[in-house]
C-alpha cells in the first residue's frame, strides 16, 4: 500500500482536479494529507460554483458566515465574489473591506441572487481590483444600483444584467444611459432582459455610447415575439457595416436563442465574424454564460 | 528546409529500454520536448535524428506513438472556461476511449510519459480519465480505488470534515 498519494505527483494530481467539480473536491481533501493539500489549491477555488452553491444551499448561507469562509487560505485568489443575499442585507464599508482582504484578486462581483431592493451597494466599489458587475433584478426605484456603476466609473469593464421583470427593462435602459458618461470602459455587456415591441431604436442608440463595447449579449424571452429582439441585431449589423460598434467582436448566444435567429441574420453575423454560441446555463436569472471571466483576454485599446 | 520536408523526415525515438521506433517527425513532433530536441539538432542533414527518451519504456512508447499517429491531423482547438470543465469531462472520443481503457498502472504510467514528453491533449485524455475514475466516489472509496493509505489522525480528519462542512447537505 503506498504511504499516502505518491503514485501520482502532486503537480499532475492538480491536473487531474481541474477536470473534477468542486463538491467532488471536498471528498478528494479527505483522502490523505497530500490529497487534501492538493485540492485545497487556491488555483482550484478562484469562483466558488454553481454546483457548490447548490451542495450548500446558498440561500442558507449568512453573510458573516460566508465572510468566515473566504479567509481561508484556498479562497485567496478568488477571482469571482458571490455574496450570499438575504432581503434586507446591508453592506457596509467594513464588511467590504475584510472581503477583499481576505481576496486580494477579485475582478468579478456576482449579485445576480440580490434582490432588487438591496441597499449601500456602492460599498463594493472599495474593492480596487473589481471590474465587473453581474445583477439580477434591478428597479428604477432603487439608486444603489446606478450608484455602485458610477462609484466604479472607468475602472467597470464588464456589466450584465438578468432579469425576467418587464419592469426592469426599462430600468435597465435608464441605467445604462445614465452610467455611459462614467463607466466608459464597458467591454462586456450582457442585458438578459425582455426586450418588447418599440424598443429597438432606443437599445441600439444607448448601445452605440458604448464605444468599446468588444462583447455583447441580449437575451429573448420565452413567450415573447422574437422579431423585436431580432431587430435589434439586424440594426447592429448595419451599424457594424456603417463603422459603428468598431471594436464590437462577439455577440454571444445561448443555444436557445441561436436557433431563434432568421437565417440571413445568422449569415450576416457570421459574415462579420461575432457569432458566439454558448450553452444555455438554464433559466432561473443565476448564471450568465460565461464568455468572458478573464479579462486580460480582451483586448486593449 | 521547408517545414513540409522536416515533418516527412522520419526520426528514431530510443526507449529506456534500449528498443527504437521509427516514425515521422510530424507524429514526433506533438511532443513538445521531442520538437525542441529536434530544434537543438536541427534537421539540415540526411541521417535520421536519433531520440534518448531515458524516462519512457518501450510499452508506453508504443502506445504514444499510436496516440500521436491517430491524432497528428487533429486541429487543435482553444480551450475553453474553467466553468465548462465538467462537460468537457463527459466529451471523449471513442477512439481515446479505448486507448485508455487499459489498467490502472498503465494509464499512470501513460500520465507520466505524456508529462515528461509534453503532449497537452494526451496529458488532458489520461488526466479526464483519472478525474473520471474519481468522480462521485467518497474518500473510503477512492483510497480503496488507488490503494491509497489514510495518513491522517482522527483529529485531523475531524478538522478537514469541519473545513467542509459549509458545502454539505444537513
Amino acid at each position: 500500500m503506498s504511504s499516502s498519494g505518491d503514485l501520482l505527483p502532486p503537480e499532475i494530481l492538480l491536473r487531474v482536479f481541474q477536470w473534477l467539480p468542486q463538491v467532488d473536491l471536498l471528498q478528494m481533501s479527505l483522502v490523505c494529507q497530500q490529497w487534501h493539500i492538493v485540492a485545497m489549491d487556491s488555483t482550484l477555488w478562484t469562483h466558488i460554483t454553481w454546483e457548490t452553491e447548490l451542495a450548500c444551499r446558498w440561500m442558507m448561507v449568512t453573510l458573516p458566515h460566508y465572510q468566515a469562509l473566504l479567509k481561508r487560505p484556498q479562497f485567496c485568489a478568488m477571482r469571482k465574489l458571490k455574496p450570499p443575499s438575504r432581503k434586507g442585507t446591508c453592506i457596509t464599508l467594513n464588511i467590504v473591506r475584510d472581503l477583499s482582504e481576505s481576496c486580494p484578486h477579485i475582478q468579478t462581483l456576482d449579485l445576480s441572487c440580490w434582490d432588487a431592493y438591496a441597499t449601500e451597494l456602492h460599498h463594493f466599489a472599495d474593492i480596487r481590483s473589481l471590474r465587473g458587475v453581474w445583477f439580477g433584478s434591478i428597479k428604477s426605484e432603487s439608486h444603489a444600483h446606478l450608484k455602485l456603476c458610477e462609484a466604479m466609473g472607468t475602472s467597470m469593464i464588464d456589466l450584465r444584467v438578468r432579469s425576467i421583470s418587464w419592469h426592469d427593462t426599462d430600468a435597465l435602459l435608464k441605467l445604462l444611459q445614465k452610467v455611459s458618461t462614467s463607466c466608459v470602459n464597458v467591454k462586456i455587456l450582457y442585458a438578459h432582459v425582455p426586450l418588447y415591441n418599440g424598443l429597438c431604436g432606443q437599445v441600439v442608440a444607448v448601445l452605440k455610447r458604448f464605444t468599446h463595447l468588444q462583447v455583447l449579449s441580449l437575451c429573448w424571452r420565452e413567450g415573447t415575439d422574437s422579431t423585436h429582439w431580432q431587430d435589434i441585431y439586424e440594426e447592429i449589423v448595419q451599424g457594424c457595416e456603417n463603422n459603428a460598434f468598431r471594436e464590437l467582436r462577439t455577440i454571444v448566444f445561448t443555444q436557445r436563442d441561436y436557433a431563434r435567429l432568421r437565417k440571413p441574420l445568422k449569415r450576416k453575423l457570421r459574415k462579420l465574424g461575432l457569432l458566439e454560441v454558448r450553452n444555455d446555463p438554464g433559466t432561473y436569472p443565476h448564471l450568465f454564460p460565461d464568455a468572458v471571466l478573464d479579462y486580460s483576454q480582451l483586448s486593449s485599446n | 528546409m521547408t517545414e513540409e520536408n522536416t515533418d516527412t523526415q522520419m526520426v528514431k525515438l530510443c526507449s529506456s529500454d534500449d528498443r527504437e521506433f521509427e516514425v515521422e517527425a510530424k507524429v514526433a513532433k506533438m511532443s513538445v520536448t521531442i520538437r525542441n530536441m529536434l530544434e537543438d539538432l536541427g534537421l539540415d542533414n540526411d541521417e535520421v535524428p536519433n531520440i534518448p527518451l531515458p524516462n519512457v519504456n518501450s510499452q508506453i512508447l508504443e502506445m504514444v506513438i499510436n496516440y500521436c499517429k491517430h491524432h497528428k491531423d487533429d486541429v487543435v482547438l482553444a480551450t475553453d472556461d474553467e466553468t465548462t470543465r465538467e462537460r468537457a469531462l463527459e466529451d471523449i472520443d471513442p477512439w481515446d476511449q479505448k486507448f485508455v481503457g487499459a489498467d490502472q498502472g498503465t494509464l499512470f504510467e501513460l500520465i507520466l510519459a505524456a508529462n515528461y514528453l509534453d503532449i497537452k491533449s494526451l496529458l488532458d485524455l489520461t488526466c479526464k480519465t483519472v478525474a473520471n475514475m474519481i468522480k462521485g466516489k467518497d474518500a473510503e472509496e477512492i483510497r480503496k480505488t488507488f490503494n491509497i493509505q489514510n495518513d491522517f489522525t482522527k483529529e485531523e480528519e475531524e478538522q478537514v470534515r469541519k473545513e467542509n462542512e459549509w458545502c454539505e447537505e444537513k
